[in-house]
């Protein structure tokens, strides 16, 4: 095609598209990421749903065995008295779909919301 | 010249089939995402774009997503296919039309929007936002891949410039 440029390995505006791009990446990013992060925390004890904590209010749930912390949007398992302390290895969870499971003390704090990755992955 | 036109159109057609079919019976390049292609075939959509222009390369564009979509026995990838396919082709026509940037730049730029397209198409499908996570594995995928095609294409292009200069009439 005689109307297009002869190809080149490199110019100076391939600089500016590279930015450009960046920031097209990270708006979808931003924009496709914000009502995924979690609602509610639920718990379950033995299977059965014990409490629903909302993601936005600091709150403690606590029985014999473990203690559930909702901090500043997220949720952990601060304390267990299991042997293994996988739980309380996963740390703080935010997003929908994410969960943490105490297996010895039957304990499963999950996160529920818009868009539960999850859930399909 | 026409002929000769349609016969190039005709190869670099068969071309993209071939290695955009080959893609399809490798393993994934890393397991964790299954998505990330090379888009091997893709060099052949950009060197119609560069040799025969936009009508033809887009013809290429739509038989090779339509074709191997079929032959793979995957034909939802279709849809996917042709979404990122539109999408990098468009970006990819005009960059070039505007002459400003390099090879590998436009086609690392192609990559990204593949990846792109076909992300937001997924999201339409599976009404999950949350996808949208794949989007910097896969735009950093996408781009050092689609770099890579770019120089490529710049060499093909260079290596056959004598050949095709004596085919003008």
């Amino acid at each position: 095609m005689s109307s297009l440029r002869p190809p080149a390995l490199f110019r100076i505006w391939d600089v500016a598209l590279i930015v450009l791009l960046l920031v097209l990446v990270g708006l979808t990013l931003y924009f496709a990421l914000i009502p995924s992060s979690g609602e509610e925390a639920e718990i379950y004890l033995n299977g059965e749903k014990v409490a629903t904590l909302p993601l936005s209010v600091d709150a403690v749930w606590h029985n014999e065995h473990v203690r559930v912390v909702v901090s500043g949007g997220t949720v952990c398992v601060s304390e267990s008295d299991c042997p293994d302390k996988v739980c309380v290895a996963r740390g703080a969870i935010s997003r929908a779909g994410e969960s943490v499971v105490c297996l010895p003390n039957r304990v499963v704090v999950v996160i529920t919301g818009e868009g539960e990755v999850e859930a399909i992955s | 010249m026409t002929t000769k036109r349609l016969v190039r159109a005709a190869i670099l057609l068969a071309v993209a089939l071939i290695l955009g079919f080959l893609e399809t019976l490798l393993p994934p390049v890393f397991p964790m995402l299954p998505y990330a292609r090379i888009g091997l075939g893709n060099a052949a959509v950009l060197l119609a774009l560069l040799w025969l222009g936009v009508p033809y390369a887009a013809v290429i564009l739509v038989l090779k997503s339509v074709v191997i979509g079929l032959f793979s026995g995957a034909p939802t990838m279709i849809l996917y296919s042709l979404a990122g396919g539109t999408l990098s082709f468009a970006v990819m026509a005009l960059l070039l039309r505007i002459g400003a940037n390099g090879l590998p730049a436009v086609s690392a730029a192609g990559g990204i929007l593949h990846n792109l397209g076909q992300i937001l198409v997924a999201i339409a499908v599976t009404g999950t936002a949350g996808i949208a996570v794949l989007l910097v594995y896969l735009s950093l995928f996408g781009a050092v891949a689609g770099g890579v095609i770019g120089v490529i294409v710049y060499f093909v292009d260079r290596a056959t410039l004598r050949a095709r200069k004596e085919d003008r009439t």
